[in-house]
């Protein structure tokens, strides 16, 4: 039994170890100005946890999480990040969510190498976001 | 025997109820209960199609399906002994409220004994669940209107 406190114990603090880049980006676009522009925004952002950032052609994919207490407010600010970024970016597809699905998924998604597959889990992940049932 | 002495009898008899053991009891027992629930949402988010927004119901049918089963394994009674309230208040009390009055009635036949007692103790959670869910949907209603709160 005590072992096995130990053991979990260990586990539970090895996890918090496994820090990453608070903004994460994936770009396939000559445009490299609006990525920096998107990824200096997220930074600012003390909501924020940690952020995907897809940027592929004209689309704009952006899976974030949140800081625990924020998530109260979850649709609030993905609602208003949606609302920022259409503004800044007239001529790009936005999609924001702040839902763990598309954050893991997109980080998948970053280590595909076939365009045309990405693209299509893009297009799933667009899809699967706007699921209610 | 007046009645007051009979309560001052009855305090010196009665064992002394350990509030503070039993609620750090419940405490741990239940935040485990969610724990695991916890895990197995993110099964379903890894592993299938499911957003964290539809996950909930996977997870909970999941968790009451479990509970049925230790349920019938008389498991359950014994977490239920140790941890009171730590067992009986998550989702995982209501499965275990069904098969056990299941169980209990099962010599009285399948559709009188079975079928009849079943919800007897699950039936007020659902339906004093669906009557607090309507007010807490009306009270979201209201504030969504005024503006306070969104969807």
């Amino acid at each position: 039994m005590r072992k096995a406190l130990l053991g979990i114990s260990l586990i539970v603090i090895l996890t918090g170890c496994g820090d990453r880049e608070k903004v994460v980006t994936y770009s396939k676009t000559d445009n490299t100005q609006h990525q920096h522009e998107v990824e200096k925004l997220f930074e600012k952002d003390s909501e924020i946890e940690q952020v995907n950032i897809v940027v592929i052609e004209n689309e704009l994919f952006v899976a974030m999480q949140l800081k625990p207490l924020k998530k109260w407010n979850r649709k609030k600010i993905e609602d208003r990040w949606q609302k920022k970024l259409e503004k800044q970016f007239a001529n790009t597809t936005v999609n924001v969510s702040a839902d763990f699905k598309m954050f893991w998924e997109s980080t998948k998604l970053m280590e595909e190498k076939d365009q045309k597959k990405m693209m299509e889990e893009l297009q799933h992940l667009k899809k699967l976001a706007k699921e209610e049932t | 025997m007046k009645q007051q002495q009979y309560n001052t009898l009855k305090d010196q008899i009665t064992p002394k109820i350990p509030i503070l053991i039993n609620c750090l009891k419940a405490f741990v027992v239940g935040g485990l209960i969610c724990s695991i629930g916890q895990a197995i949402s993110f099964l379903y988010m890894i592993f299938f199609d499911f957003t964290e927004k539809t996950v909930g119901n996977p997870t909970v049918a999941t968790m009451v399906f479990l509970a049925m089963l230790l349920t019938g394994f008389g498991q359950y009674r014994k977490l239920g002994q140790f941890a009171g309230a730590g067992s009986a208040v998550p989702v995982t009390g209501f499965g275990n409220a069904v098969i056990s009055a299941a169980i209990e009635h099962r010599s009285e036949g399948l559709v009188l004994g079975v079928g009849g007692n079943m919800f007897k103790l699950a039936g007020s959670v659902i339906l004093f669940g669906v009557v607090s869910a309507f007010f807490v949907a009306l009270i979201k209603l209201i504030l969504v209107s005024v503006g306070v709160a969104s969807w």
